[in-house]
């Protein structure tokens, strides 16, 4: 009963902490309670409780400042791996037809899933500072010539290519130089050149234990009742103008089935629990009603919302961060197109009873003075976009501590709104797929012009590992 | 109780010292670990200044230690099981050109999309190291063109007098 209790106050706390609402009211109270306290109280109790404090502050000191450390020490040493993982960014080159549904996606995404990486031991944890390391799936436009790119960790190239090839023998794979240095490396330059931009990033409307809509919700056996979702992302990424490019960057993290399925299980059994209304039975001797519990039929729209629920969670989920940015030069600039088109493109998965896409209002490049903070509205902005683009360059992830976010802070750009939620391979597979057959890309793809072919039989294969990495 | 009270006051200074050595590590420790998460804080403040001009140094673009070492090693190979380790040797020397293209920094997907770049008023060799290159892709790509030793062997001076034009191998 006590463990229980305590369990739940504990979790409590956990959600209270986790929320930067909290640390403000915390800390106002605390300062305004240091100010007030004296002046209400007797002389007498508080010299008692700054006696007690004179002779036990060690103690306090101590659990304040021993979690402050282990949180600075632990986002430092995360920054390091971070910043020492190696990439390397591969274009995928899709041939002209390729009859694969998203499907394939799925299988693909499933593949990456069991990359994961996580801390095992204290050392890993607390001295490697090892985080999950991610996958970013970009979709770029340079003024309307569109490119599908995964950036990974150089070391799993081979088992990533063997992912997308196992599921679509048509592609090919090559690795490029970053295309991001086509893209301005920082705010005072881009002004320079004459260019703006307009960036955000996504977050679901509701709980991530909702699904949004998936592809077999496009999809259909009859050939005109089936759509690709990425064809509305690729005929507005093909009509840029020359001066514009969009970048959309999907960044996924393996999640353990601990931060999934597991962690959802209880809000699980809660959907399955049917209502139940209080009926009147038979008339008691003592005077009035018999009464009972009925359980009430679910409707069929709360069937569906419940096994789509449950198919969500059957699948594993990735902790996933969507980021856009969108650049022009400013004569013909419209943040319409991003703000607009590309959100208005993510619209299409959105399921009104199970979930849907929205802005991060915290991290999106346009202020105001009537929102949130209110206040210098110009300087947040530029900010912002500072931020925005740093992170887009870097593919970066919000650190997952308090005091990591903090230390990321600026008076103007608190990092706290960057936030990344799950989603599993299936939803993600809808977003990110190389384009189905249904799609047309011809004017917008640069296509491969042929198939791929083993090499002639007569080819000696003999040589050494350092020879044959090339040919991989 | 009052013999509680005692050990209590016995133990009281012990822990109080131990604590506030404690206090004094991690507060140092803080403090450290503030510091150098502070160096990977996104710099967005020099994001709005103009960034320094560096200036390009040009320097001997090549490793010719390296070169010289690699190219011994496709020599040696090249004569260890004719006629196939000549075919090998080829495609060998033919990359170590592609990496010295590339050592440059000239662009482009492959070799002969590089080799286009480069003035043939130039290079002298670089007529030769065409036909040289022409003689791999048929290797590579056509199935059954065979090659003959001394014609490989020919080849490969090729490949060699083009690195040492280019300056990738010492004269």
């Amino acid at each position: 009963m006590i463990g229980k209790f305590l369990k739940e106050l504990g979790s409590f706390f956990e959600e209270a902490f986790s929320k930067e609402e909290t640390w403000w009211i915390l800390f106002i109270s605390g300062a305004a309670g240091a100010l007030v306290i004296p002046l209400i109280v007797p002389s007498d109790l508080g010299a008692v409780i700054i006696d007690f404090l004179k002779r036990t502050w060690w103690l306090w000191f101590f659990i304040i400042i021993f979690r402050l450390f282990l949180e600075t020490w632990l986002h430092w040493r995360q920054e390091v791996f971070k910043e020492d993982i190696n990439w390397v960014l591969l274009e995928l080159k899709i041939p002209r037809l390729i009859e694969k549904s998203s499907k394939s996606m799925e299988q693909v995404l499933a593949a990456l899933h069991s990359l994961r990486n996580s801390p095992g031991n204290l050392r890993e944890i607390y001295w490697d500072g090892e985080v999950t390391r991610w996958t970013s799936l970009e979709l770029v436009s340079f003024g309307g010539e569109i490119h599908f790119y995964v950036r990974c960790y150089a070391k799993l190239r081979s088992l990533v290519e063997a992912a997308f090839f196992s599921y679509y023998p048509g592609l090919d794979i090559i690795e490029v130089p970053d295309y991001i240095s086509r893209f301005p490396e920082k705010i005072h330059d881009m002004y320079e050149k004459g260019i703006d931009m307009w960036g955000t990033e996504m977050l679901l409307n509701k709980d991530a234990i909702f699904p949004i809509k998936t592809y077999t919700d496009f999809e259909n056996d009859v050939e005109e009742k089936s759509f690709d979702p990425i064809s509305s992302f690729l005929e507005i990424l093909g009509k840029l103008r020359k001066t514009e490019s969009i970048g959309i960057q999907i960044l996924i993290a393996p999640a353990s089935s601990g931060e999934w399925d597991e962690k959802y299980d209880a809000d699980l059994k809660k959907l399955r629990e049917p209502e139940t209304r209080k009926v009147k039975g038979k008339q008691l001797p003592t005077g009035g009603n018999e009464e009972y519990e009925m359980a009430v039929m679910r409707s069929p729209g709360q069937v569906d919302i419940l096994k789509a629920v449950e198919e969500n969670l059957s699948k594993p989920a990735f902790d996933t961060l969507i980021r856009l940015a969108y650049f022009c030069d400013k004569p013909n600039f419209l943040d319409n197109m991003g703000r607009h088109g590309i959100v208005g493109a993510f619209n299409q998965y959105s399921a009104l009873n199970l979930n849907s896409f929205r802005i991060n209002y915290g991290t999106q490049t346009r202020t105001q003075i009537w929102s949130k903070p209110y206040v210098f509205p110009k300087t947040i902005l530029k900010y912002r976009k500072a931020r925005l683009l740093l992170d887009y360059r870097k593919r970066d992830v919000p650190p997952e501590k308090f005091m990591g976010k903090l230390i990321n802070s600026f008076f103007f750009s608190w990092h706290t709104s960057s936030e990344r939620f799950k989603m599993n391979t299936k939803g993600l597979a809808t977003i990110f797929h190389i384009p189905t057959s249904l799609v047309l890309t011809e004017p917008h793809l640069k296509h491969l012009e042929s198939k791929r072919a083993g090499p002639p039989s007569g080819l000696p294969i003999f040589g050494e590992e350092e020879e044959l990495e090339r040919y991989k | 109780m009052t013999d509680l009270f005692d050990k209590f006051q016995e133990f009281y200074p012990i822990a109080r010292v131990i604590f506030i050595v404690l206090d004094a590590i991690f507060l140092v420790g803080f403090i450290y670990a503030f510091r150098k998460a502070l160096e990977y804080r996104p710099d967005l403040i020099d994001s709005f200044r103009k960034g320094k001009e560096e200036r390009e140094t040009v320097q001997n673009a090549f490793d010719t230690e390296r070169y010289a070492k690699v190219w011994e090693k496709i020599l040696d190979k090249a004569h260890s099981a004719p006629p196939h380790s000549f075919t090998l040797a080829i495609m060998a020397a033919d990359n170590l050109v592609g990496e010295a293209l590339d050592d440059l920094g000239l662009e482009g997907e492959h070799i002969a999309d590089k080799l286009q770049k480069l003035n043939p008023k130039e290079l002298k060799t670089l007529d030769s190291l065409w036909r040289a290159h022409r003689i791999r892709n048929d290797l590579v790509h056509t199935a059954g063109f065979e090659i003959k030793e001394s014609e490989a062997k020919e080849i490969l001076n090729i490949f060699e007098s083009f690195l040492k034009e280019l300056g990738a191998l010492k004269q």
